[in-house]
């Protein structure tokens, strides 16, 4: 069913926490209600399918449930550095004003601010999307004075917290990072120097590939239950690395198990660690996976076998579809003719945007209300 | 024989039959880089190009016709080709479609890149994936097929002597150096930014 923005109805209550993931198969945007009409959000897409009004999906939807973005959002965080979460993200901190923006301590030090700038130099500037949106918004916030402080992610660490006496909710929430590990830090920022161009080099685009293992992972803790947030983390043999490291975090903080689950990393097996579940997971928790599908068919993520694991696991939903739009309309068949005769084999790399909407109050025996939008859908097992 | 001499194209003489050696280079500078477009499998350097012209005056094609635009290299079909462009262009060419696209993954047999439509009718704001054979990368451009290199490519429709045919060009762009001033400059603004950046 093709997403329409009008179906997304009203806003939750002041004492309902929302958590709702868009996905639209490159690309994922979550979007939380902490109580009281305060909204945070974390990464950013945009709406492909969308060419007349490509704005952040974050934006669209808040704006249509009424929520007043220049006041009511307090927080914006950058889970990583890749296109997939950032596109959006400068419209995101301008039309925001109020929002503290949150990002990796690694993204926040003067290497790789230095290398940002570098792949913008001159009129042959190589930086791709994310480059340029990181730039945008580092210019954004560096010059808004009246906006808070930039806060930095780390393990364990407290980003913000909404204490009950102030909120609307009968609870102190609190957010925390649980990564990246100082490990992860210390080889981002190695890889940053690697790749800053030099003198006499030949430009070329910031390298697609810069490690998951550097996102952050967030734990929302609503006192009677929590949501995890795995951005795209992955595990490594390196202890102090991936999803060991972040788990040795949360050992630390105490933190208690979540029934939502953002799972990590778009559902891959790499993503997959089973001391996640069992340490960090109520039993059968809600799971929601954002699709990634600029993979080549059969490697599309989640695959089947990834969607069986995690069904097994949890109540599954899944933002989106891994098909693409279909064929685009009203291109000159001699256009069509001619990539083919060449042996040009393209595809289109939209797919149409879903939402996976949940909601549940803070009460002993609350649960959550799923609703599912446009692409979106539960997996039955 | 008379002495060969350089063909030079004054009106009365604007056309021969075409020669699979002639044409064509073209050297164009966009956005700051340097674009080479040339035909697969005729590309010559402009010195190159303009040497095997260098025929006789008798020697002059027989078929050679006043009016007559100069006429495009043969076409291999199958084959990435440039647009008959340049001086020696044909009567009309026009782009029919535009992506601008970077390279993502380079394997054996092709290479992997992310199009972005620029123009043409279900083309101007696609976002597409392209698997392109390296077989259709010019001899001279395939050290330019890295991860992170641009191109161009369109499909030309191109009307020569009144027939029309379809031209698919694959131009990768050829990144200017970083120069040393910009990279200072670069450091510089970027220790402006960090130090006007409060961070808790």
């Amino acid at each position: 069913m093709p997403f329409e923005w009008s179906d997304v109805g009203a806003g939750p209550a002041l004492d309902q926490i929302e958590v709702s993931v868009f996905g639209p198969g490159f690309g994922e945007c979550i979007v939380i209600h902490v109580g009281g009409g305060k909204w945070l959000v974390v990464d950013s897409c945009v709406d492909t399918t969308d060419r007349v009004d490509p704005k952040p999906v974050a934006e669209k939807y808040l704006r249509s449930i009424g929520v007043h973005l220049e006041t009511q959002v307090a927080l914006i965080v950058a889970s990583h550095w890749h296109d997939d979460h950032v596109r959006g993200l400068a419209r995101l901190v301008e039309v925001c004003k109020e929002a503290r923006f949150c990002c990796s301590n690694a993204l926040l030090q003067q290497e790789f601010f230095a290398f940002v700038e570098t792949m913008s130099t001159g009129t042959a500037a190589t930086d791709g999307a994310k480059v340029k949106e990181f730039r945008r918004v580092l210019s954004t916030v560096a010059a808004d004075h009246a906006r808070p402080a930039t806060k930095y992610a780390v393990g364990s660490r407290t980003l913000a917290t909404w204490p009950k006496a102030t909120g609307a909710l009968p609870v102190n929430v609190t957010l925390r990072s649980l990564s990246p590990s100082d490990k992860e830090f210390e080889l981002f920022l190695q890889r940053i120097a690697s790749e800053m161009p030099s003198h006499g080099q030949p430009k070329r685009a910031a390298a697609r590939s810069s490690p998951n293992l550097a996102s952050v992972v967030l734990h929302l803790d609503f006192g009677d239950t929590a949501v995890l947030l795995g951005a795209d983390m992955e595990i490594h043999n390196d202890i102090r690395r991936g999803w060991t490291a972040v788990l040795d975090e949360a050992k630390v903080c105490d933190l208690g198990p979540a029934s939502l689950f953002k799972v990590a990393h778009h559902g891959s097996q790499t993503g997959h660690h089973d001391q996640v579940w069992e340490r960090m997971l109520e039993t059968r928790p809600s799971c929601i996976v954002t699709p990634f599908n600029k993979l080549p068919v059969g490697k599309k993520l989640p695959t089947s076998a990834d969607v069986d694991r995690i069904s097994l696991r949890g109540k599954l939903f899944v933002t989106g579809s891994r098909d693409t739009v279909g064929h685009i309309r009203g291109r000159d068949n001699a256009v069509v003719r001619s990539l083919k005769e060449n042996g040009i084999a393209v595809r289109d790399l939209r797919t149409a945007i879903g939402l996976v909407r949940m909601r549940r109050f803070v009460e002993p025996d609350a649960s959550w209300v799923a609703e599912v939008f446009g692409a979106a859908h539960e997996v039955k097992v | 024989m008379a002495t060969p001499a350089k063909l030079e194209f004054k009106p009365e003489v604007t056309s021969v039959e075409p020669d699979e050696h002639s044409l064509m280079w073209k050297d164009t500078f966009a956005q700051g880089g340097l674009y080479q477009i040339g035909a697969h499998a005729h590309s010559q350097s402009i010195k190159e190009q303009v040497t095997p012209l260098t025929v006789g005056r008798e020697g002059l094609p027989r078929s050679a016709t006043v009016n007559r635009p100069f006429a495009a290299p043969v076409i291999e079909p199958g084959k990435l080709t440039a647009p008959a462009q340049g001086f020696y262009g044909p009567a009309r060419s026009q782009v029919i479609a535009e992506w601008h696209g970077q390279v993502q993954a380079i394997h054996d047999e092709f290479f992997v890149a992310e199009l972005r439509g620029t123009l043409g009718g279900g083309v101007a704001g696609s976002h597409e994936e392209a698997q392109i054979p390296m077989d259709e990368v010019r001899e001279e451009d395939v050290e330019l097929v890295r991860e992170g290199a641009f191109f161009r490519l369109c499909v030309n429709l191109e009307v020569v002597n009144g027939t029309k045919r379809r031209v698919t060009d694959l131009v990768f762009r050829r990144m200017p150096a970083y120069r040393r001033d910009e990279l200072e400059e670069a450091v510089a603004k970027a220790s402006t930014l960090f130090h006007a950046f409060r961070v808790e």
